[in-house]
């Protein structure tokens, strides 16, 4: 017992270096590989040059991956909200057990299923065809679970004397429930949303042949298609050395949108406390 | 009037919950709907136990095995739960009982940035980073089910930490007070009592964790291989969703190819759906 | 639960109802009479500001650098040519494959297919009768085998009949190749499924009865896949005729071995006497709009002739 509890302190200390190792070599790594391209151009330029993104920057890249997590947010934000709600404050204990089931079972569908199954339904079937819209789609069904657990978390931590006061009160439940939203756990949910934007912005198997495009414009309309950041990567690692300095720059741009809306969300919820 | 709102906010909430929690339904329903229309080329069990995959025709016959794929599949999630358990147990503990509370919290902040941290980029960095180390040792072009493992096992970290620490920290509260009040070492408490305690939930969190990194696409497929063979841990395979990504831009709708593609969708859906549902089962009876 | 359950069923079964609806409607479009139709309202409508391109991975690079200095230098229509109206120009292009590109212009999802191979005479009969080819480039695959090879000035001849055993693993072994060479196994690399020079060079060496072997390591890109050729001393493979040349260009570590005695160089792939080569194309079922004419004119322009052999092809034009 003496040496396996000495071995799992070991293991324990080791393992947490290595992984904070890991995530803080991966920031300096691309850091210092894309230091060289990386300037106020790269972030505002289209991609030039004879083979494309040899020359220029990544603007289209950056905005289309923009337009594609907002549509996501937008689309997953409401049914996200309304299941946690009802779920929280509505439904029974079985039923809600019967809902976490179901919502468990969604977080861990493949994402590329959810690509497969836009591409069937709405590519297809439904005519929007490749665009942010139907990319969207399937990126606001990956997060929407996510989304849903963090908004019943928020729910979770506010004072259950409010709720039991209020409704001694005989104020409408609707009505504390909105203001829960508005005003008690607002911080949380605007976390949670900044949180799974990121999230949305980094994956590319669900838009890969449902939304994205190796060039586009600077978007314009969400029934179109776009260039977005991790499509772009992609295709630039796909083309080989020539490119491989930007795609280091690409990358690198990714990991900060990525590192800044975690910690915007990070600092919403812990500066209250 | 109030009643009307109350009644108004509390249907818009039902239907949309509804709408949320059918998802799944239409998810199995449209998915199946595409696949079905294969079995009319190929049997189910060629499907599933088939070692060929053939799915254009240059004038020969057309082959739908995807027994590789999923063996491959099984492969790399396998090596990405064995390292991560190791991992996320260490890293739980090491939360759980020996960080202070702001620390845990910077912790848990670090572990939310892997999980969105782009699979590509992972995928980018074992390419960069580990691929030539392996090709050094002798592997071929240096990808191959080992590195996959290891990329995929830095991403299902955050998942498996944070069901970990939910468990240790219900231990924690329930064991480590009383003990430290006795004067016994903390490390000697999380040894004899509080990991045999763990010892189901560590299981079933590794399993689900399982169904994550089958579905993971992008970073495994850049460092996989691809190549439809038997898998080995140094030899190149490929998965179920790499498979999806690499071929589904290249299948003309409605081919063969197009419900092959979609019924090795549903094949991983299936998989990870059951998994799910096992490891609920098991840990329902626990509670 | 019972009312909760009879929401989900009745919702799920509009939904069906409504995604079936659409689906009858667009397998409708297939055929060629509704195409017509089609383009020609179109043409009465608007001006068309968006083209859209779809397909081949090997001809998106080209298109897509096209239509980025193309946007680039003219930003809107009108600066294009004066009669078009103040619209910005958005082009889009979509990788996939060479079939994908093809069924796309059929269906209309797409304005243009784009094709690495030559296109089927029943993709020409579906596209109708507005059916339009543009030739862009040539691209030709050199069998390759890495420099330090001692095969290397020993042999520089192979048959067609001699690499469709290497490739179908029937010779498994530089010692069977040549006499003289050790007994080393040979590592097959070849493109994906997704690269039409699959499917080129199955046509063209192996014919419809053999397969490549299952253990031939594929890339993901004509340039990955000549590294991995120059990274391993017995591999062979079919490395692209300008990813050939890029790797080479400081330091020959790929040597091309003559098919059937014919050396891979522009000339002989131009006239055509080496035959592991293919069109790079893209085509169209519809009537050609003004604007896409216009863009059609700057890809075979100048610059478009840059901007293909910088990719690694050889013009057309």
């Amino acid at each position: 017992m003496k040496t396996f509890s000495k071995i799992l302190q070991i293991i324990s200390y080791i393992s947490t270096i290595l992984v904070v190792g890991v995530v803080l070599f991966i920031y300096i790594y691309f850091a210092y590989r894309s230091r060289n391209i990386l300037n106020i151009n790269f972030l505002l330029e289209s991609p030039k040059g004879l083979v494309l993104g040899e020359e220029g920057g990544i603007f289209p890249a950056i905005i289309g991956s923009i337009y594609f997590s907002t549509t996501a947010v937008l689309i997953a934000f409401f049914p996200a909200i309304c299941s946690a709600i009802f779920i929280k404050f509505y439904a029974k204990k079985r039923f809600r057990r019967f809902a976490h089931t179901l919502i468990e079972n969604m977080a861990s569908v493949p994402s590329i299923v959810l690509g497969l199954f836009s591409y069937t339904v709405f590519v297809y079937r439904l005519g929007f065809g490749r665009s942010i819209f139907s990319a969207g789609v399937a990126l606001a069904i990956m997060i929407l679970p996510f989304l849903e657990r963090r908004f019943e978390k928020a729910f979770d931590e506010v004072d259950i004397n409010l709720i039991n006061a209020s409704n001694n009160l005989g104020i409408h439940k609707y009505f504390m429930i909105l203001r829960l939203v508005n005003k008690e756990s607002f911080k949380e949910i605007v976390s949670a949303v900044l949180l799974c934007y990121g999230f949305a912005m980094g994956a590319l198997a669900p838009m890969i042949f449902t939304g994205a495009v190796a060039y586009s414009a600077v978007p314009n309309s969400i029934f179109n298609p776009s260039m977005a950041l991790p499509m772009h990567l992609y295709l630039l690692i796909a083309q080989g050395e020539t490119q491989l300095d930007r795609a280091y720059a690409t990358a690198f741009v990714e990991l900060m949108l990525v590192l800044i809306f975690n910690i915007f969300a990070y600092m919403l919820i812990y500066k209250k406390k | 009037m109030t009643d009307i709102k109350e009644k108004i906010f509390k249907n818009i909430i039902q239907v949309l919950m509804v709408l949320t929690l059918s998802i799944l339904v239409f998810l199995f329903y449209f998915l199946i709907r595409e696949a079905m229309p294969l079995f009319d080329y190929c049997k189910i069990s060629d499907f599933l136990f088939g070692t060929e995959w053939m799915p254009v025709s240059f004038g020969n016959e057309l082959k739908f095995g995807i027994w590789y794929f999923i063996l491959g599949t099984t492969y790399v999630s396998f090596i990405a739960i064995i390292f991560g358990l190791i991992f996320s147990t260490g890293i739980a503990l090491f939360i759980t009982f020996s960080l202070n509370e702001k620390l845990q919290k910077y912790i848990f902040a670090i572990l939310d940035l892997i999980s969105a941290i782009p699979s590509v980029v992972f995928g980018f960095f074992g390419l960069q980073v580990f691929s030539p180390i392996f090709f050094k040792m002798g592997v071929k072009t240096g990808n191959c089910v080992l590195l996959a493992g290891i990329v995929l096992t830095i991403m299902i970290l955050p998942f498996m930490i944070n069901s970990l620490c939910m468990t240790f920290f219900k231990l924690k509260k329930k064991y480590l007070i009383a003990a430290s009040n006795l004067g016994i070492d903390k490390w000697y408490i999380i040894a004899s009592i509080i990991i045999p305690e763990s010892i189901k939930s560590i299981v079933l969190s590794t399993i689900l964790a399982n169904c994550r990194a089958m579905g993971e696409t992008m970073a495994v497929m850049m460092v996989v291989g691809n190549a439809k063979v038997f898998p080995h841990l140094l030899g190149k395979g490929e998965t179920i969703a790499s498979l999806i990504a690499l071929e589904m831009g290249t299948a003309i709708k409605n081919s063969p190819h197009y419900h092959a593609l979609y019924a090795a969708g549903v094949v991983l859906l299936i998989l990870t759906f059951v998994i799910n549902q096992v490891v609920r089962i098991i840990g329902r009876d626990s509670e | 639960m019972k009312k909760i359950l009879s929401l989900v069923l009745t919702f799920s079964l509009a939904i069906t109802m409504f995604a079936c609806g659409g689906q009858t409607s667009t397998t409708a479009n297939n055929s060629a009479e509704t195409k017509v139709a089609e383009t020609e309202a179109a043409k009465t409508e608007e001006f068309k500001s968006n083209i859209l391109f779809c397909g081949s991975t090997s001809l998106y690079p080209i298109i897509s650098s096209l239509a980025s200095s193309f946007t680039e230098s003219y930003v809107t229509w009108d600066k294009v040519n004066s009669n078009f109206p103040k619209k910005n120009i958005s082009i889009y292009v979509a990788p996939g494959g060479s079939g994908v590109g093809a069924s796309a212009a059929i269906e209309g999802t797409s304005d243009f297919g784009m094709l690495a191979r030559e296109i089927k005479d029943s993709e020409v009969e579906k596209l109708g009768e507005n059916y339009k080819r543009f030739d862009v480039a040539k691209d030709a695959l050199t069998v390759s085998v890495n420099t330090e090879n001692p095969i290397v000035g020993k042999v520089d001849n192979m048959d067609t009949d001699m690499i469709r055993k290497i490739f179908s693993g029937e010779i498994s072994t530089w010692k069977q190749v040549e006499e003289s060479l050790p007994d080393e196994k040979i590592n097959v690399y070849i493109r994906d499924l997704s690269g039409g020079a699959y499917e080129v060079f199955q046509n063209v060496i192996m014919g419809k009865d053999t397969q490549i072997a299952a253990d031939a390591t594929q890339s993901a890109s004509m340039t990955e896949l000549a590294k991995n050729i120059a990274n391993d001393k017995w591999g062979i493979g079919y490395a692209g005729f300008g990813a050939y040349n890029k790797i080479n260009k400081e330091k020959q570590v790929l040597t091309a071995m003559k098919v059937d005695g014919v050396e891979a160089t522009e000339e002989n792939v131009v006239s055509g006497t080496y035959k592991v080569q293919r069109p790079v194309i893209f085509v169209s079922g519809h009537v050609i709009t003004d604007s896409e004419q216009a863009f059609i004119d700057y890809i075979f322009s100048n610059t478009g002739k840059e901007v293909i052999a910088a990719n690694g092809y050889i013009p057309a034009f």
